[in-house]
């Protein structure tokens, strides 16, 4: 377990519905609801469940697994993770050190994860691993820009934004494919810094 | 293919209004500090990253009510550009602190309009880009 990554994620757990509840939620509302809409009926694993904020944008009577790494995150998720209409079980857990089987399941969802993980090749390279032969991965994360003056200023602010959240410079398209994903679609929610990424574990 | 931009009356108010208010106030710390004393590449290389800096606590409050990198990448670049642009002209001639914040302000503005064209055309691209 990456104590220094959980500790991070512990003291921002009170504030952070203050800071994300509204303003971005509400600004991805009609993005997120179609991205979880492709939630399908097998077993999915969702990471980082946070404090369950994307949780009610998940299509009901789904099986899903939802991993984070911060127990106080999940304290203040509970009542919306005991919300869901369908089985949600939560668990506090690295990516990196993830006990599932091989292949184990079927989709996998991320929500603002990989700009956090430490090591996001080898988070993603697991999650390539509890994938099924075939099986999907679909991301809503924001990455850094090709574009100056924005990739300037997300390079300078990244030092600072990594003490308290996440980075600002992420590559993660690169990395999914470096983890050994077959890239499908990104699409673009807000410059090149929002995104989609779908890939999928060769069949 | 219909371009891709942002049309929703709430945040375009609130991407306007977190942009000009950050501009304006950038702007007018910037007249105030620097002035033709400076060299106008050391103001300009100074002022870039502390208008940056400066405009980060504002980036959270907006972001708080409008959006998470939608307000934190435009407003951030304001506070850039709008330090960059007010401590060179502060550098070259005296300026109020008044002229100041309407430089900063239009900066702003001419930020949030950049940031609007280019999301558009990048996003109506989709997933030609993929890095």
């Amino acid at each position: 377990m990456d104590v220094v990554t959980r500790k991070k994620w512990d003291r921002a757990a009170a504030n952070f519905d203050l800071m994300a509840g509204y303003g971005p939620e509400k600004r991805w509302e009609l993005v997120k609801r179609a991205f979880f809409s492709q939630m399908g009926e097998g077993r999915i694993l969702f990471l980082a469940v946070g404090t369950g904020l994307d949780i009610s944008f998940f299509p009901e009577g789904r099986s899903i697994v939802g991993i984070d790494i911060s127990p106080r995150m999940l304290e203040v998720a509970k009542p919306r993770v005991e919300a869901y209409r369908g089985t949600l079980e939560t668990q506090v857990m690295d990516v990196h050190d993830m006990p599932f089987d091989a292949a184990s399941f079927d989709q996998i969802f991320t929500s603002c994860t990989f700009c956090s993980v430490p090591r996001p090749v080898d988070g993603l390279a697991a999650l390539h691993h509890t994938l099924k032969p075939g099986g999907e991965l679909h991301m809503f994360e924001h990455t850094g820009s090709r574009y100056y003056p924005f990739r300037l200023m997300m390079n300078l602010m990244t030092p600072l934004s990594r003490k308290f959240g996440p980075e600002m410079n992420r590559p993660t398209v690169e990395n999914v494919k470096a983890a050994g994903f077959e890239l499908e679609r990104v699409d673009h929610v807000f410059l090149d810094v929002v995104k989609t990424i779908h890939a999928r574990r060769a069949a | 293919m219909p371009l891709k931009i942002e049309t929703r009356p709430y945040f375009v108010f609130g991407d306007l209004v977190a942009n000009v208010a950050v501009g304006a106030l950038i702007g007018a710390g910037a007249s105030a500090l620097f002035g033709p004393g400076w060299n106008m590449f050391i103001a300009m290389f100074v002022a870039m990253p502390l208008g940056m800096a400066l405009s980060l606590p504002f980036a959270f409050l907006f972001g708080a009510l409008f959006g998470a990198m939608e307000i934190m990448v435009p407003v951030m670049t304001t506070g850039m550009l709008a330090g960059m642009a007010v401590s060179m002209c502060a550098a070259m001639q005296e300026i109020s602190i008044g002229a100041g914040a309407q430089l900063g302000a239009a900066t702003g503005l001419g930020v949030m309009v950049a940031v609007y064209l280019a999301n558009a055309l990048i996003r109506t691209r989709t997933s030609h880009w993929t890095s």
